[in-house]
């Protein structure tokens, strides 16, 4: 087996939190409310992705547009879109018909590519779900992207939606299979990653890591906890000392200041 | 030529059935695989016809036949993986899992409709978490990590073996079991119609003027990759070696493709260019070929790009006229299918074709298999928000 040992900057990020009816009687519901995208409705799943995405790239074709053609983008997400999935199931249960709105938004690519279409990205593409150590598989799914000769940056946006019904059922009868945690709310968290270059943070290969339980901090995260964990040593003034830990079969370390 | 990544062993179920004699005698054969939908009560839609394995020929090993049931992705999906090591002749060890599966949803409508469900539903149900298939699957077969389910729709069967060849060319893998499962299901289907993307014929007529859409196929295959290294140290037979992949987006629309095709060109060229394969080299083009209007046309301007001159010369076939498309498990069934195509120097035809459209200019293989002894062959994939995928196989 070949080693991993590399690093990666990361440009930048951007985090969103509990929001809307699911935020109720949660800490850091955001403050204002969520953006809508035209053509996506009912659920908050494509608006949360799109709201942090084009927070972490900066306005399209502005002097601050992060993103560029050879940027690839990485979608993680446990249960996908469940507020549109069993709202277009339960008029099906109900004897209604299917709104074809719902159809296409089903599709977890159609708002990814809503944004290759408004920043002009046309890199590759992958979207996944993990049931355990879901943070490192996004990471590495991003790492590996950036191995690609026509890619120089990864966006990697992780998502969940706060557990339905249906989500709160199958969660607690494959608690026992070791499930990562969900979210206590919405939340979407996205890092732009780098291949060369410099950023405020970077993304470091590692090897030993066991799991742990996050920060209590960052617990109502869920399996995105590392990612938002991630995203805090971006920030202007972050710890320098402090370092992010995401264990799994690839594991990862995040810390403040630039590769190199 | 890229001689790294080698195909050892496959398990797949189309509606012909189970593995490659079942796939000879449907697809190859160009016979189409589409009945009246009995799964459900398809009278609420305006499509009524999918290709749906019904118990046909000798089943699915270890899967037991039930009137009336249909199987769940998970019984398929181990059905595949235990026929594929069993022919690659070995366990597997500790390979990564990675399925192209957006969750089993046959039972999602009785979750909500039938009383006390909640309490009692089906256990099925938990098999709609995508994430949890590639669980299901290592557990039982005693596999490693990571076990990761690709949901980006039409293209997750092809990224998870462009994922599984990464891991094996980056040596962090052995060896890699991999593939997509779909099975039709009235939950999907009724998205489908609601958005008329389904064929209203009981027919798929892909790149024909009279082409109206697309229709649903059961698909489940299973592919295992393995480093050449360790095939040939244990001497394994490698029926083909999975040489180059590629990925893009067009940048261009949520749900239509790029009309000249940019996406899948560049995903089709990103293919070649690490499979170190010059395009002259490609004899067979396994299409996307969905039979919408925009995706044919679409493809084939993709096609010029990539063949430039030569386009006309390259035969080109769409299966899903006749397996239907298999959503999440089509890249996988059709790299089943490419590799057929490799080692039985047969083209699968496209069928169904009755008048040809001018915007629709290549060797398409019409209505019967063509006998043609190739060395190298593309497979494409497309989906929704213009995402693009395509793999390049290689004969042994």
């Amino acid at each position: 087996m070949s080693t991993r040992a590399r690093a990666r900057a990361i440009r930048s990020a951007a985090c969103t939190t509990p929001w809307g009816g699911a935020a109720t009687g949660l800490p850091g519901a955001a403050p204002v409310p969520l953006a809508s995208v035209v053509g996506f409705v009912t659920s908050r799943f494509s608006p949360l992705v799109h709201a942090v995405a084009t927070a972490c790239l900066g306005t399209p074709y502005s002097a601050g547009d992060l993103s560029g053609p050879r940027t690839g983008m990485v979608l993680a997400t446990m249960f996908g879109d469940t507020v549109t999935l069993d709202t277009a199931t339960r008029r099906l249960a109900g004897g209604q018909v299917h709104s074809p709105m719902l159809f296409f938004q089903s599709v977890t690519t159609s708002i990814l590519g809503h944004l290759g279409r408004t920043y002009g990205i046309s890199g590759p593409v992958e979207c996944l779900s993990a049931a355990r150590d879901g943070a490192a598989e996004a990471l590495f799914a991003a790492d590996l992207m950036l191995d690609q000769d026509d890619v120089d940056q990864v966006l990697l946006i992780g998502v969940e939606l706060a557990a339905n019904e249906r989500a709160t059922w199958i969660h607690r009868r494959l608690a026992a299979e070791g499930l990562d945690a969900l979210p206590d709310g919405d939340c979407a968290v996205a890092l732009l990653l780098a291949r060369d270059g410099n950023g405020p943070a970077t993304l470091r290969t590692a090897a030993g890591i066991h799991a742990a339980a996050p920060e209590p901090r960052y617990a109502r995260f869920g399996w995105l906890a590392p990612l938002v964990a991630a995203g805090e040593t971006v920030r202007p003034g972050a710890d320098p000392a402090a370092s992010i830990q995401v264990p799994g079969p690839y594991p990862y370390i995040v810390e403040p200041g630039s590769p190199s | 030529m890229a001689h790294d990544v080698a195909i050892t062993g496959y398990g797949v179920l189309t509606a012909f059935g189970f593995g490659r004699q079942a796939l000879l005698d449907g697809v190859f054969a160009g016979r189409p695989g589409f009945t009246p939908v009995t799964r459900f009560d398809p009278t609420p839609y305006r499509a009524r016809y999918a290709a749906t394995f019904e118990g046909d020929g000798p089943g699915i090993p270890g899967v037991p036949v039930r009137p009336g049931v249909t199987p769940g992705q998970a019984e398929v999906l181990l059905a595949c993986a235990t026929e594929a090591l069993r022919m690659a002749g070995t366990d597997g060890g500790d390979a990564p899992v990675l399925l192209g599966t957006n969750g089993d949803h046959s039972t999602a409508p009785d979750f909500w409709s039938v009383p006390g469900s909640r309490v009692a539903a089906d256990p099925r149900t938990l098999d709609s978490v995508p994430a949890r298939l590639p669980e299901l699957i290592a557990r039982e077969l005693g596999l490693g990590e990571p076990r990761t389910a690709f949901v980006n729709a039409c293209v997750a069967g092809t990224n998870a073996l462009a994922r599984g060849a990464t891991l094996i060319r980056r040596g962090l893998a052995d060896t890699v079991v991999c593939g997509g499962a779909y099975l039709v299901c009235e939950d999907v289907f009724a998205k489908f119609d609601s958005g008329r993307a389904l064929s209203t014929e009981d027919a798929v007529r892909p790149f024909d003027a009279r082409r109206q859409g697309l229709l649903h196929g059961d698909g489940v295959a299973v592919l295992v990759l393995e480093s050449a290294r360790r095939a040939r140290s244990r001497g394994a037979e490698v029926l083909g070696w999975l040489a180059g992949w590629g990925m893009a987006s067009d940048a261009h629309h949520v749900i239509q493709p790029h009309p000249k095709g940019d996406g899948l060109a560049k995903a089709a060229q990103a293919a070649l260019r690490t499979a170190n394969v010059e395009p002259g080299r490609i004899g067979y083009v396994n299409a996307h070929g969905t039979g919408t209007p925009l995706n044919d046309v679409a493809e084939t301007a993709a096609l010029h790009q990539v063949f430039g001159a030569d386009a006309p010369r390259v035969p080109v076939s769409s299966t899903k006229s006749s397996t239907g498309h298999m959503l999440e498990a089509t890249g996988a069934v059709e790299a089943v299918i490419t590799l057929l195509a490799l080692r039985e120097g047969l083209l699968p035809p496209t069928i169904n074709g009755r008048e040809p459209d001018p915007a629709c200019d290549l060797d398409y293989v019409r209505d019967v298999g063509r006998r043609v002894p190739i060395t190298h062959a593309l497979s494409l994939n497309a989906a929704f928000g213009g995402v693009d995928a395509a793999l390049v196989l290689e004969r042994a």
